[in-house]
């Protein structure tokens, strides 16, 4: 059967997103919406034979395989304590500075972020570990939430970054470039943080107070960072190194980042069956919790282009004499709005297949096009009423904190990210300068 | 009017489908007769791998694709590749009626054209390679990516098949994981890969064999003025496709040239040596899928040896 | 009898999630295998990539009905939480019915594109060349169990929205 390009762009999405909002798992969703469509469009049950051959085809690609090494890689890295001994480390080197857990925070989180791809273990995480330390401490609500919830999002930019394999490999983007893409605003954001951080604690010294700590010598600080600091930079080796001497592609060597963890266990004496049997649990729950939705939305995407859905809208988007600002500005806010209420892959999965080709047509550089999607993505998790950034902290933080409160002490981090977009436009080398190196 | 929607198995910017709505999607909506052609698109709309499925269940009318990526379910076409003998004679001999009727047979389609037959394909290496005896390259001691395509003939000079994913062949190629891989004579200026090689192995193997199939069952429904018109078209596609391959590859060459790229050219006896070995190592390959008899009847039809 | 019966089948839901995480290991170590033969010299195993590919495929079928039992499928409970009584029960019946009747649809359509590809002789063409049914072989399992569950939440008195566990994520 015929459908116009709006009203089979209407049906797929709305279906999809009429049932999730009733509760049905979004797997399922995706699975009943390719079904019903497909039989529509093509209108013959060979449509469901399709629909069951094309699943077989994105899902069995070897560049989605760094997505569980990754989490398995994160997982070890925590449930093997070595997480925890890098942070009580950190917490040494910072000595008397004001704010200091704040500032700990952020720089743990960002090393954290540099050794796990998931931004959600990286808040969850943060948000035990901290919030009620900086509770004893008479921290601010503000002060103790907000910095956490800013810094699980950098998980999702600085490599590797789980989220950033995902959508590099359904956009049809190198994944190796796109990785290293992610630095340098990484880096950017990380700075933006501090400085709010640090704003935060000039304006009212109230927010973070001072508090005695245990004088620790040079000598003491210097051999902690040698032991345990320093290895970390044997997990970086294997997956950014060994890229760069061409021992390994960048798809394999995420592979070698969970052998450098395993590695480091043994070193540190860490290594117990029961870290190794929880870390792949976890991998087996995030890891085809994801793959199974990719396994059903890839058809999705097909439906759309089978269809017409997405040459229609790409017709209808790109008739209008619009600039390229404004368009990113609506893909900003659509991207916002969805995330009020989709996980992160969904969303990657349904617009996709037609951002993409909007932002070529535009002249828009894909790779950073993919760091402006992978941005909207982190602060569309930490939007309220439903992103899951805010709820993972309210599942993690002591009893009494709201949603409220959660998502107040989040907004100066969001600026943060706004910003970071800003200045990306500005200055496009912050993304694209060290992928041209490789 | 009947509308016949249509896809490629190739991205539809790619050089190859390119040719393909040039030459036959355009001048058959130019044309406004019996047939209009509605190019749904690439492999966006069903993955490579499973695009003869949704043909031969109807779900698309027209597909485009390289023979190489059906083998799958039709192994017989892994051998036009092989074909020597050049397109007008593959239509007059009956060979385009032979392979007609295995497509029909496997995919229940309906064999309109064999396309951009005029290209082959280059071996592209980043290190210079050594001479046999014999005068034909040895890639001894050097990684070479593999698909398909290729295995055959770089297991044939000794080098060593390395399978990455084709996302991972320029840093493959700028970190020494790859030290060359095979690549059609027309497109490698659109890839971007010029400039990570250094020399390209001549001359060209193999010819590219792209088909265009209708949906068997469509076919037969539709008019005999679509027919008619869509065979019309098909033939002077064929034609026409060549003529742009020869162009494109020149410009290739010229891309090349400019980049730095140098030619390790064999002549004479070496070269057809070297050509033999290459077309026998896939003509082995071919057996292996089909057997002895079907192999021996094929390279009957289609490939001489002077 | 019964018991032991559903004794059997957790513990089947539970060793395939076992196998799952025995899949991946199994791909991590094939890759790094790989990178070293090559850098040693020894060239590479065309298998691996062919291989991985089919572990991420398992992997994803084989975890499948362990999420659904465990309540580890991600969604959006805003809507079920808000209701009581019987408009809950049957908002949740409907959606066990849509999760029965897709799995069912998809356990019944893999068999048959299994059976063609078997009589066709079909192959799937990667780094290396394997039986196109291999794809599909995981199908029934995976879909039958799942279809079962959903059964199970339709028929008992479990709910799928429950007690949600934490939910890990990207
Ligand atoms: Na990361
Ligand atoms: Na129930």
């Amino acid at each position: 059967m015929f459908f116009e390009w709006y009203i089979a762009l209407s049906l797929l999405v709305g279906l999809v997103v009429f049932q999730m909002m009733l509760g049905v798992p979004v797997a399922i969703a995706f699975m009943a919406t390719n079904l019903i469509c497909a039989y529509l469009f093509m209108g013959d049950t060979f449509a469901f034979y399709q629909v069951v051959d094309n699943s077989t085809s994105l899902i069995t690609r070897f560049q989605l395989a760094p997505v569980p090494f990754f989490i398995l890689m994160g997982s070890l890295f925590f449930y093997s304590g070595i997480a925890q001994r890098v942070f009580s480390t950190l917490d040494v080197l910072l000595g008397r500075i004001p704010g200091r857990l704040c500032f700990l925070t952020v720089g743990g989180g960002s090393l954290f972020s540099t050794l796990t791809g998931s931004s959600m273990a990286n808040t969850a995480m943060l948000g035990s570990m901290m919030v009620p330390e900086m509770e004893r401490r008479g921290y601010h609500w503000r002060m103790s939430l907000g910095p956490i919830l800013g810094t699980g999002g950098l998980a999702m930019i600085i490599p590797p970054s789980t989220l950033g394999v995902l959508l590099a490999t359904i956009a049809g983007l190198d994944v190796g470039r796109f990785l290293i893409a992610g630095i340098l605003p990484g880096v950017v954001l990380a700075l933006l943080y501090t400085a709010v951080i640090w704003g935060q604690v000039w304006w009212n010294p109230a927010n973070a107070p001072q508090y005695e700590i245990e004088k620790v010598s040079t000598a003491e600080k210097f051999r902690a960072f040698m032991i345990n600091i320093v290895p970390m930079g044997f997990v970086v080796f294997m997956v950014v190194g060994l890229i760069l001497l061409g021992v390994a592609t960048p798809t394999e060597s995420a592979a070698f980042g969970v052998l450098s963890i395993l590695v480091l266990m043994v070193a540190f004496r860490a290594f117990t069956y029961h870290a190794v049997q929880q870390a792949l649990l976890s991998t087996v729950k995030i890891g085809g919790m994801v793959f199974f939705i990719i396994l059903n939305s890839s058809i999705f995407s097909q439906l759309l282009a089978y269809s017409g859905a997405s040459s229609g809208m790409l017709r209808f988007a790109t008739s209008f004499d619009v600039s390229t600002v404004v368009v990113l500005l609506i893909m900003f806010v659509a991207l916002i709005c969805l995330g009020m209420f989709m996980d992160p892959v969904s969303m990657i999965l349904i617009t996709t297949p037609i951002f993409f080709p909007l932002a070529t047509q535009l002249g828009i550089n894909p790779l950073w096009f993919g760091l402006f999607v992978l941005i909207c993505l982190e602060m569309s998790q930490t939007t309220p009423p439903f992103g899951l950034l805010l709820y993972v902290m309210l599942g993690v933080a002591p009893k009494g904190t709201t949603l409220r409160r959660v998502a107040i002490a989040a907004a100066p981090y969001l600026g943060c990210d706004a910003a970071l977009i800003v200045l990306m436009y500005v200055f496009p080398s912050l993304v694209l300068y060290l992928p041209s190196l490789l | 009017q009947d509308v016949l929607r249509a896809q490629t198995a190739l991205p539809t910017q790619h050089t190859l489908s390119q040719s393909f709505i040039k030459h036959f999607v355009d001048i058959i909506n130019e044309e406004d007769g019996a047939v209009r052609v509605n190019l749904l698109g690439g492999p966006e709309v069903n993955p490579q791998d499973r695009a003869v499925g949704a043909l031969e269940r109807g779900l698309l009318d027209i597909l485009w694709i390289p023979a190489a990526f059906t083998t799958g379910s039709i192994p017989e076409a892994q051998a036009m590749m092989l074909q020597n003998i050049g397109i007008d004679e593959i239509r007059d001999s009956g060979a385009f009626e032979h392979f007609a009727g295995i497509f029909r047979e496997k995919a229940n389609a309906h064999f309109l054209a064999w396309s951009e037959t005029s290209a082959g394909y280059y071996l592209y290496l980043t290190t210079e390679p050594a001479i046999g005896d014999d005068g034909v390259v040895d890639l001894t001691g050097l990684s070479i990516r593999s698909t398909g395509a290729y295995r055959p003939i770089i297991e044939e000079l000794n080098a060593a098949p390395v399978a990455i994913p084709a996302g991972d062949v320029p840093q493959g190629l700028d970190r020494g994981v790859i030290d060359g891989f095979g690549w059609p004579t027309v497109g490698l200026e659109s890839i971007g890969l010029q400039d990570s090689v250094n020399y390209r192995v001549e001359p060209a193997f193999y010819n590219l064999a792209n088909v265009v199939m209708v949906n068997q069952d469509r076919w037969n429904r539709l008019s005999d003025e679509a027919r008619e018109q869509l065979t019309r078209v098909a033939l002077s596609y064929e034609q026409a496709s060549m003529q742009e391959m020869d162009e494109m590859g020149e410009a290739d060459l010229a891309a090349g040239d400019a980049a730095g790229v140098q030619a390790i050219r064999m002549e004479g006896e070496a070269a057809s040596q070297y050509l033999s070995r290459a077309f026998d190592a896939m003509w082995d390959n071919v057996r292996t899928n089909v057997g002895d008899d079907i192999t021996a009847e094929l390279r009957e039809l289609i490939y001489r040896t002077d | 009898m019964l018991a032991l019966i559903g004794r059997l089948y957790i513990g089947l839901i539970n060793a395939l999630a076992v196998l799952a995480a025995i899949l991946i290991a199994i791909s991590i170590g094939l890759v790094i295998a790989n990178v070293a033969s090559r850098a040693l010299g020894y060239g590479s195993f065309q298998a691996t990539i062919a291989v991985t590919e089919y572990i991420l495929l398992y992997f994803t079928l084989f975890s499948a009905p362990y999420l659904l039992n465990t309540r580890g499928h991600v969604m959006v409970d805003m809507a079920v939480k808000q209701l009581t009584g019987t408009p809950r029960k049957i908002l949740e019946s409907f959606i066990y019915l849509i999760g029965i009747a897709v799995s069912l649809i998809f356990l019944v359509v893999s068999i048959d594109i299994m059976r063609s590809a078997i009589a066709r002789g079909h192959f799937d063409e990667r780094s290396i060349d394997l039986p196109y049914w291999l794809l599909y072989a995981g199908f029934p399992v995976a879909f039958g169990l799942l279809a079962i569950e959903f059964a199970r939440y339709l028929l008992t008195s479990r709910s799928l929205y429950d007690q949600t566990d934490y939910n890990e994520g990207l």
